[in-house]
């Protein structure tokens, strides 16, 4: 059942690549195509996650490189699951919004590649074998680039998808060198073979693989210096292409770094989970940070998706840290709760890319300072898009509270490892993450306040209309998953928990996951006194989440919001008791005795971020100007413009000198390219020679 | 100049003449412990906003009878309004009046407030707070001094009583300690003439 | 900085007025509201000093001709009630600005500053004194 599921996925989409291509009204068709290539996707990872045997398949290649395996593994399935609730949900957007969207492109190829690139995203989480997984990497970061490049309406797509391709080439470099080395032991390249032997390296080897991995994965992830190709890419792709691209592919980066660093390599020394840590906390926070001062709706969304995968980099290297240290138990805890925190951004990522776009073409633009008053003219969207700016912004109950929560309170138990630079660093990136977290609440505040409350600030946004039915449906459904992890946590740790065992070597959750439940709490029984036993017979343990061992920490979203229930309807009964008959006198919003509100004295999302930009100028480096455009007239004003710019994190350090580089080298090469047929011979000549002196020593 | 009180144009007392005494009583008990007054400027030329402002100075120190000045009408119970009411700040006024929740007081300080004052009723000026809102108490000035503004207050919380009846002062009522020097005379001396 | 300063407080003491409960010791020329002492008035004479030297004109003067029925609420009878032909003089405190003028011009002294100021009242009629002086014959 669950194999069948797995083939059926892949064939679903590459019969909704032809369905595009090929039927002349293919589009619906190719997207029933995409939506149901989805669902079996989801159903065949939550199946393999839970327990049953994944498929598996050998090709057998008469060449060197050995036969190409595909056998999917709990890690993989998972990904499998996200790609497919993720896929599902992209496609019924673009059921609806197809017609909405107006402007010259190509949807037919555009739909056709997207399938294509599910599918190699789908052959990359099931590839057991550095072969087929390099393959399909090549293929994803192509068929990527073509997806958010299809069609350049808007100036600069061009630059943003090249740069997306370039900086994601250089990233498969370091991929391609970690495989390399890892195949030296000479068994073949098979996942297992390079598990078993990767334990016999030198550790020099070891070493240049981990930082290899990180680096080079991290550049499809979005972590720093590798990071800049982002934003342009999310903001330059079609709305769901967006949601696959930043929830999905960036996830690739991830279930690389993991596979490799925490699978395939094993036990390693403590600075490797020390660097992660650092990294992924570093960039999380410059992500953050450029995402408070960003403008343009795509792109703070793309900041914030560096910001978590950030974070999920950051509690990954806290488990590799545990683990090294000897702490089995809390590195799988916070492995658990590093894939628990992907599982929650990519939903809520997927969301807020849809409602984005869903804002997009209703107002007609993506600049915050230009939208506002979209909450009474499409309630539906904005309430939808609440949802996700909430779990983003991991305010409980909503998904990333409890992920983000945990993560930084592994961090906390940071006492159980006895280096003292390593209880350095944690602390230090604990509270950059903690701060990280603020800034994050911060900016999806003004996100929904400026773009969607108070009154409307162009004419775009006054004229803007609900999405049509599919596009809200296909929000809703992301919604309601988005509600569901972040209320019913146990559940999902009861799930994931089938992972660790293969990533950690434990089960943890006996430990996260109290046994309120059962006749033996042992050391819990206090909470089960306190009422946590209530609703026995649910097939978890309880519904406590305690992310550390024994009872330091405790939290329940699920009673949390039984609570709020409960207390909230009380006060609004005891409320509706006390006032009685009193009677209502309705007016209108004091501002002063002001006759007339207009839309320029609210806040607007430059203003609101003002604060924040000059008090961490000195990581922004940012430039603001106050410049005359039209000279005052003897009595009367003139005009005055007030420019703010922000680069882009690191752009200055990185882009420029990177890009001088590169020139340098191709203006240098081009002695070796002379275009003389001559020289070429040359070339093969002195290699040939070469070769024979080697086969001689 | 020669002016006359357009007493057809004056609006009906405030609401709160009209409820029963010991409904008033009672609602004059809840602000004679804490009131918030919130001031608006309707045209005033300041010097009613010197005295208000002597208020809260250490001499006269308002807040030792629980008054207190507030900043937003919907946390306000009294609304202090100096000056003739310009057109201008008629609406501004009105809206600040609406915005404040029931029950609520109004008081017009000077002379301004009272009768237009030296503006009169004009072109520009409505002449009068009771023109524009229905007014609990006018206290007469120009400007009226704290002692004076102390007085004014307490009496819309009914904590003293109207000294004024038809333009001549009666006695102290009993038992409602006032410190008002009635009768005495004030020697101008050699004023210009 | 913060400690002289207590100091200095502990030093002068109190000096919050006790106003109401208590007198205000007011200063030697401070200026309350004029009165009128309608036995030495001379406008049944046709003296209008105090009209004419009032800036804001709180204070007329009309001939009792000209006294309408529906002003008649708000005017008190203060003349004999003989029938004489009589002038009504009104004092609008809300409109008086206390700048004295109306007894510096008064000849004879009928005009007065007092230092009364609790004059808020609950209705703008109590702001107003009236008075009607019967002019005499001959």
């Amino acid at each position: 059942m669950i194999g069948v599921l797995f083939w059926l996925a892949p064939i679903l989409y590459l019969a909704g690549a032809v369905a595009a291509v090929g039927l002349p009204r293919g589009r619906l068709v190719s997207l029933l195509s995409t939506i149901l290539g989805g669902c079996a996707a989801f159903g065949a990872g939550v199946g393999v996650v839970l327990g049953e045997p994944g498929p598996a398949a050998t090709v057998g290649t008469g060449l060197l490189v050995g036969p190409l395996t595909i056998a999917l593994d709990p890690l993989g399935a998972f990904f499998l699951a996200v790609l497919g609730l993720v896929s599902a949900a992209a496609g019924l957007y673009a059921v609806g919004g197809l017609a909405w969207h107006s402007g010259q492109w190509a949807p037919r190829f555009h739909l056709a590649v997207l399938d294509l690139l599910l599918v190699s995203l789908v052959v990359l989480v099931s590839a057991s074998d550095a072969v087929l997984f390099l393959i399909a990497w090549e293929t994803v970061a192509v068929l990527g680039y073509l997806a958010v490049n299809l069609d350049d309406r808007e100036p600069g797509t061009a630059a943003a998808g090249y740069r997306m391709l370039a900086l994601g080439e250089i990233g498969t470099v370091g991929v391609i060198g970690v495989f390399l080395f890892l195949g030296q032991a000479g068994n073949g390249l098979g996942f297992a073979a390079l598990r078993s032997s990767a334990a016999d390296l030198p550790p020099l080897v070891r070493d240049t693989v981990f930082v290899l991995a990180l680096f080079g994965f991290g550049a499809k992830a979005g972590l720093l210096p590798l990071h800049l190709w982002v934003p342009g890419a999310n903001a330059a792709a079609r709305p769901h292409v967006a949601a696959v691209l930043s929830a999905v592919v960036e996830g690739m980066g991830l279930y690389g770094i993991i596979r490799v660093t925490v699978d395939l390599l094993g036990m390693g020394p403590i600075w490797w989970g020390l660097l992660a840590l650092g990294l992924g906390a570093v960039t999380a926070f410059v992500g953050i940070l450029h995402a408070l001062v960003e403008r343009d709706l795509k792109r703070l969304l793309a900041y914030s998706t560096i910001e978590n995968d950030g974070l999920v980099v950051a509690a990954v290297g806290m488990a590799l840290t545990y683990r090294a240290a000897g702490v089995t138990v809390l590195a799988a805890i916070a492995g658990l709760f590093a894939l628990y925190h992907l599982l929650n951004h990519a939903v809520a990522k997927a969301l807020l890319f849809l409602g984005a776009g869903a804002v997009d073409a209703a107002a007609g633009t993506r600049d915050l300072e230009r939208l506002g008053g979209l909450v009474r003219r499409m309630p539906g969207s904005a309430a939808l898009f609440l949802v996700g700016a909430l779990a983003i912004a991991a305010v409980a109950p909503f998904a990333g509270y409890i992920s983000e929560w945990s993560i930084l309170e592994t961090m906390l138990q940071s006492f159980a490892l006895s280096s003292v630079l390593a209880r350095l660093v944690v602390a230090f990136t604990g509270a950059l993450l903690a701060l990280t977290a603020a800034v994050a609440v911060t900016a999806f505040v003004r996100v929904y306040a400026v773009g969607f409350l108070a009154q409307p600030r162009s004419t775009g946004a006054a004229r803007s209309r609900e999405a049509p039915g599919a596009a809200r449906a296909s929000m809703g459904l992301l919604a309601v998953v988005s509600m569901g992890l972040g209320i019913l946590p146990a559940f999902v740790v009861t799930a994931l928990d089938h992972i660790s065992p293969r990533l950690w070597g434990t089960s943890v959750v006996a430990r996260v996951v109290p046994p309120l439940f059962t006749d033996q709490p042992g050391e819990y029984a206090p909470l089960v006194a306190l009422g946590g036993g209530v609703f026995r017979g649910l097939p978890v343990n309880g519904l406590v989440i305690i992310p550390a061992p024994g009872l330091t920490t405790i939290t329940s979203p699920t009673y949390l919001v039984l609570g709020e229930i409960l207390l909230l309807g009380a006060a609004l009964g005891a409320v509706r008791l006390i006032s009685g008959r009193r009677v209502e006198r309705r007016g209108p919003v004091w501002a002063g005795g002001i006759p007339q509100f207009t839309a320029r004295m609210q806040y607007g999302a430059v203003a609101y971020s003002n604060p924040a930009r000059l008090i961490f100028n000195g990581l922004y480096r940012s430039r603001a100007a106050l410049v005359p455009i039209a000279a005052a007239a003897r009595h009367g004003t003139g005009a005055i413009a007030y420019t703010q710019e922000v680069p882009p994190p690191l752009e200055r350090v990185l882009d420029r000198p990177a890009g001088w580089i590169a020139r340098e080298i191709a203006r240098r090469s081009w002695v070796f390219q002379s275009g003389s047929v001559n020289q070429y011979v040359l070339y093969i000549f002195a290699m040939v020679l070469v070769i024979l002196v080697l086969r001689a020593i | 100049m020669d002016q006359s009180t357009r007493d057809r144009d004056i609006l009906p007392p405030s609401d709160l003449d009209q409820l029963g005494d010991r409904l008033r009583a009672a609602i004059l008990r809840l602000f004679g412990r804490s009131l918030h007054i919130r001031h608006v400027d309707a045209g005033s030329c300041n010097a009613c906003e010197s005295e208000i402002k002597q208020l809260t100075s250490p001499y006269y120190d308002l807040h030792r009878l629980g008054i207190f000045f507030t900043t937003s009408p919907r946390h306000a119970d009294l609304l202090l309004v100096t000056g003739p009411v310009t057109r201008a700040m008629e609406a501004p006024l009105r809206r600040t009046y609406e915005a404040m929740p029931e029950p609520r007081l109004v008081v017009g300080v000077g002379a301004c407030a009272c009768s237009g004052g030296i503006f009169g009723a004009s072109c520009l000026t409505r002449g009068g707070l009771a023109h524009v809102l229905p007014v609990d108490v006018l206290i007469p000035g120009c400007p009226p001094t704290p002692l004076a503004l102390i007085h004014g207050l307490l009496l819309a919380v009914g904590r003293v009583e109207q000294r004024l009846q038809r333009g001549q002062m009666t006695a102290a009522a009993a038992g409602k300690v006032l410190a008002g020097a009635a009768g005495r005379r004030t020697d101008l001396g050699r004023e210009a003439r | 900085m913060q400690l002289s300063w207590l100091l200095r407080g502990l030093r002068t003491g109190i000096v919050t007025t006790r106003y109401p409960h208590a007198a205000e010791a007011l200063p030697s020329g401070f200026r309350g509201r004029p009165v009128l002492d309608p036995t030495r008035c001379r406008a049944a004479d046709g003296c209008t000093a105090c009209a004419a030297a009032c800036l804001p004109g709180a204070i007329t003067l009309r001939g009792m001709a000209d006294v309408s029925a529906a002003d008649g609420e708000a005017w008190t009878e203060t003349g004999d009630g003989t029938g004489r032909p009589a002038v009504r003089l009104t004092l609008n405190y809300g409109a008086c600005i206390m700048c004295g003028l109306c007894v510096t011009a008064c000849p004879t002294g009928a005009m007065a500053m007092t230092a009364d100021y609790e004059l808020a009242v609950r209705r703008a009629a109590d702001l107003v004194y009236a008075t009607t002086l019967a002019l005499n014959e001959g």
